[in-house]
């Protein structure tokens, strides 16, 4: 085709207007399509990246759980792992700051692979009763540094009364989730939690377990819950995954929203370009009439129509779906993001890009094939 | 001829030759109906539900918590709290009973209707005074509850929601049965989602200690709250209900601004180019004619006026078609979304009248500006240059 690139050229800026505006409203579309596939892209992401293999144990009414179920749990054939959690709630400073401390131990860190979290840092948690460790985002939002200590104002009171937490920063991690300086988790020590506190001591929110095996989870969930159902503190256990789906579902349909904007956007591009596309073929019917007189092949022309409709789209949609994965920014601040770029959004837009050039470009070149050339040359 | 006329004879011959150029004028007709119908959809959702959330709101009602609960969930409140604020200065009082509510909120997994899934619905535990506190409450069906017994009453949103919650059904919950004995409205609010029962009931079935929340009417806030938060042994928050409900429909109202705002926008932006595509196409068309009305004395003015009215003729024609589409497909719906308490809050999609007069603005903002230079082209092309060129 590339011998054809100088009347490819020569062919798309026949109508500067036309061609611009045309690739303008392809830039726009594919724009909303990028952002669009960046917010599918972190939905994914979100769904993904949590573990099959983790089960958690909640409370099911809200009860807080005894310690003594972590032995009753880990007692079960195929459980592996298990830790507990408890939380902290509460603001720094002003009610419009709040921040919320996750209450566990060292074995935390194998189920959370994501943390960056140095040995240093995990030792000086270990070291220090009210040590917590804080993500980037809080650190660099109230200028924490290690060392600092911090007041946190919590329902929770202290066992002498005291609404006041007095935490000490021992470390400001990042995760492999978020991206740099975005970091919004933060955990302090169980055992200093739950030795301060007022309410159920031994007793935590909810534990997590690993199995070895992730088919046996919706199994290993029901027999914890059998365990528990009749007692003072019932539990509701299901796997991270399914959590998460949960808690994904519970952010709106938004699978049938970026579907159905997707398909209708597709849909009204083809309609543009597949116009735009025709009507250029149309003007120019009797040039390409000569040409065939010339000696030029049908399929030539039907490559040359090819090359301007891809000319003309490729590009502009390309661009939009960069630019419109930056825009994902716009996206409300609860929708879980993926840091890295959107690849399979991006790739799919571009096979779109490259289907929709082609479609548009099909019709007028199978018109053109089908005119009999002496009527061709009169227009 | 003056310049009305002129205008109307060549907007007439404008619109009659369009079944002509009936593929590319389809082009500003669809890609203005695929905006408008994102936009009206998403605008009749936020409608609805600012509606659920704010009829809910009154200004002279009050939330009152734990200090730093981000949600009457996340709330508790001791008994002994509770009886302290109750007689606080500043609510009002009804022959001796203030009408303040100390009530339990607890989570009931009810399967959704047509999903396998469940999801949490609110159950309320309420004292008898709540109904004098919150007058909008009325039984449709059935009777009230007993105080002491495992009844509770729905409301109407959520019986419309949730499989299993009609009149006379039971429901298990931790490992009793409650018989649904009535079904209640509360004039579209948030409450609507919820079930009511007696507060002791709930608390009893819950091994609750003591309350989560007081919803109570004031005479006078600022003394309620200068009360209330110079006790810090109390450490409790007051808030009026419209300032509550705001802060908690914030996510909802996130997402529903960047549905309409950033996705509709960004939509309407590729309309107009495409818009300014067409009309220049219908336009270059028709030059030979344009120059011949010029030459035979027609202004440039109604020239102007007619292309900008066909671009607008076809941008509306496109935001009727999108506001059908979205009116067929959602009116009347309801949707259901996560609400303050980590329940459902079920809200109805309303295609008002002013939800379809915004569409269609937007779509003549389409068409004006889609319209514009191509009808200032028009405007201007050479009369002489033109005709000799044919």
């Amino acid at each position: 085709m590339t011998k054809f690139l100088p009347l490819i050229w020569v062919g798309i800026w026949r109508k500067p207007t036309r061609t611009v505006l045309t690739a303008l409203a392809v830039l726009a579309g594919f724009t909303l399509l990028g952002t669009l596939g960046a917010v599918d892209a972190g939905f994914r992401h979100a769904r993904d990246r949590s573990p099959l293999d983790v089960l958690q144990v909640d409370a099911r009414f809200g009860t807080p759980l005894p310690l003594a179920y972590l032995e009753q749990i880990a007692a079960i054939p195929g459980v592996t792992a298990m830790v507990p959690r408890a939380f902290l709630g509460g603001f720094y400073q002003q009610p419009r700051n709040p921040i919320f401390f996750v209450a566990t131990d060292e074995r935390f860190f194998s189920f959370r692979p994501e943390l960056l979290v140095s040995d240093a840092q995990k030792r000086r948690l270990a070291e220090t009763p009210n040590g917590v460790l804080v993500g980037t985002s809080h650190a660099n939002k109230y200028g924490w540094k290690t060392g600092d200590q911090i007041p946190l104002q919590s329902p929770t009171l202290q066992k002498n009364g005291d609404k006041t937490w007095m935490l000490e920063i021992v470390g400001v991690f990042d995760t492999t989730f978020d991206p740099p300086g975005t970091a919004r988790f933060t955990m302090m020590n169980y055992s200093y939690f739950d030795e301060n506190r007022s309410g159920p001591r031994g007793t935590a929110n909810g534990f997590m377990a690993r199995i070895s095996n992730p088919d046996d989870a919706v199994r290993i969930s029901g027999e914890i819950d059998a365990l528990f159902a009749n007692s003072g503190a019932p539990t509701r256990t299901m796997s991270e995954r399914t959590s998460t789906e949960n808690n994904l579902q519970g952010l709106g349909n938004i699978n049938v929203l970026i579907n159905g904007v997707a398909a209708a956007v597709l849909f009204m591009l083809l309609f543009l370009t597949g116009n735009t596309m025709s009507q250029s073929a149309q003007e120019r019917m009797s040039e390409f009439a000569t040409m065939k007189a010339m000696g030029f092949e049908g399929r030539d022309i039907t490559a040359i129509l090819i090359g301007e409709s891809l000319m003309q789209c490729l590009p502009a949609a390309i661009i939009g779906l960069l630019v419109g994965v930056k825009l994902v920014v716009l996206s409300p601040q609860n929708f879980p993001r993926d840091i890295n770029p959107p690849w399979l959004a991006i790739t799919v837009g571009v096979l779109a890009a490259v289907i929709v050039a082609l479609v548009s470009s099909s019709l007028p070149a199978w018109r053109l094939e089908r005119r009999p050339l002496t009527e061709a040359l009169r227009d | 001829m003056s310049s009305l006329t002129q205008f109307i004879a060549v907007t007439d011959m404008n619109i009659r030759n369009l079944p002509q150029r009936i593929g590319t004028s389809l082009v500003v007709v669809i890609g203005v109906a695929g905006v408008v119908a994102v936009l009206i959809s998403v605008l009749a959702m936020a409608t609805g539900f600012s509606h659920t959330v704010a009829s809910t709101a009154r200004n002279d009602r009050v939330l009152i918590f734990r200090g730093g609960s981000q949600s009457e969930l996340s709330s508790s409140l001791s008994r002994r709290a509770a009886a302290v604020i109750i007689d606080s200065p500043g609510i009002r009082v009804e022959s001796t009973q203030p009408l303040a509510s100390a009530e339990a909120i607890v989570m009931v997994n009810v399967p959704k209707k047509g999903d396998k899934d469940g999801a949490n619905v609110a159950l309320r535990g309420v004292n008898p005074v709540a109904f004098a506190v919150r007058p909008e409450i009325k039984l449709i069906s059935g009777r009230m509850f007993q105080p002491g017994l495992d009844e509770l009453i729905v409301g109407k949103a959520a019986q419309i929601q949730f499989q299993g919650l009609e009149v006379g059904k039971k429901i298990a919950i931790r490992g009793t049965e409650w018989s649904i004995v009535g079904n209640f409205t509360s004039g579209g609010d948030t409450h609507e989602s919820e079930m009511l029962a007696d507060v002791e009931a709930v608390i009893t079935a819950y091994r609750r200690e003591g309350y989560q929340a007081i919803t109570a009417l004031v005479d006078d806030f600022t003394k309620l709250k200068d009360t209330l938060t110079s006790n810090p042994e109390l450490g409790i928050e007051v808030v009026r209900e419209p300032d509550y409900y705001r802060g908690q429909s914030r996510q909802v109202d996130a997402i529903l601004f960047f549905v309409a705002y950033v996705v509709g926008g960004i939509m309407a932006i590729g309309a107009i180019f495409a818009a300014l595509n067409t009309m220049y196409a219908a336009v270059s068309a028709r030059t030979l004619e344009i120059a011949t009305l010029r030459a035979i004395g027609f202004g440039p003015l109604p020239i102007v006026a007619s292309i900008l009215s066909e671009s607008l003729l076809l941008s509306l024609l496109g935001g009727l078609l999108g506001a059908a589409v979205a009116w067929v497909v959602f009116n009347g719906n309801a949707v259901s979304t996560l609400g303050s308490n980590f329940t459902q809050i079920v809200f109805p999609i309303s295609v008002d009248a002013r939800v379809l007069v915004t569409g269609l603005i937007w779509a003549a903002v389409v068409g004006l500006v889609g319209g514009i230079f191509p009808a200032i082209r028009a405007a201007r092309i050479p009369v002489a240059a033109a005709l000799q060129a044919q």
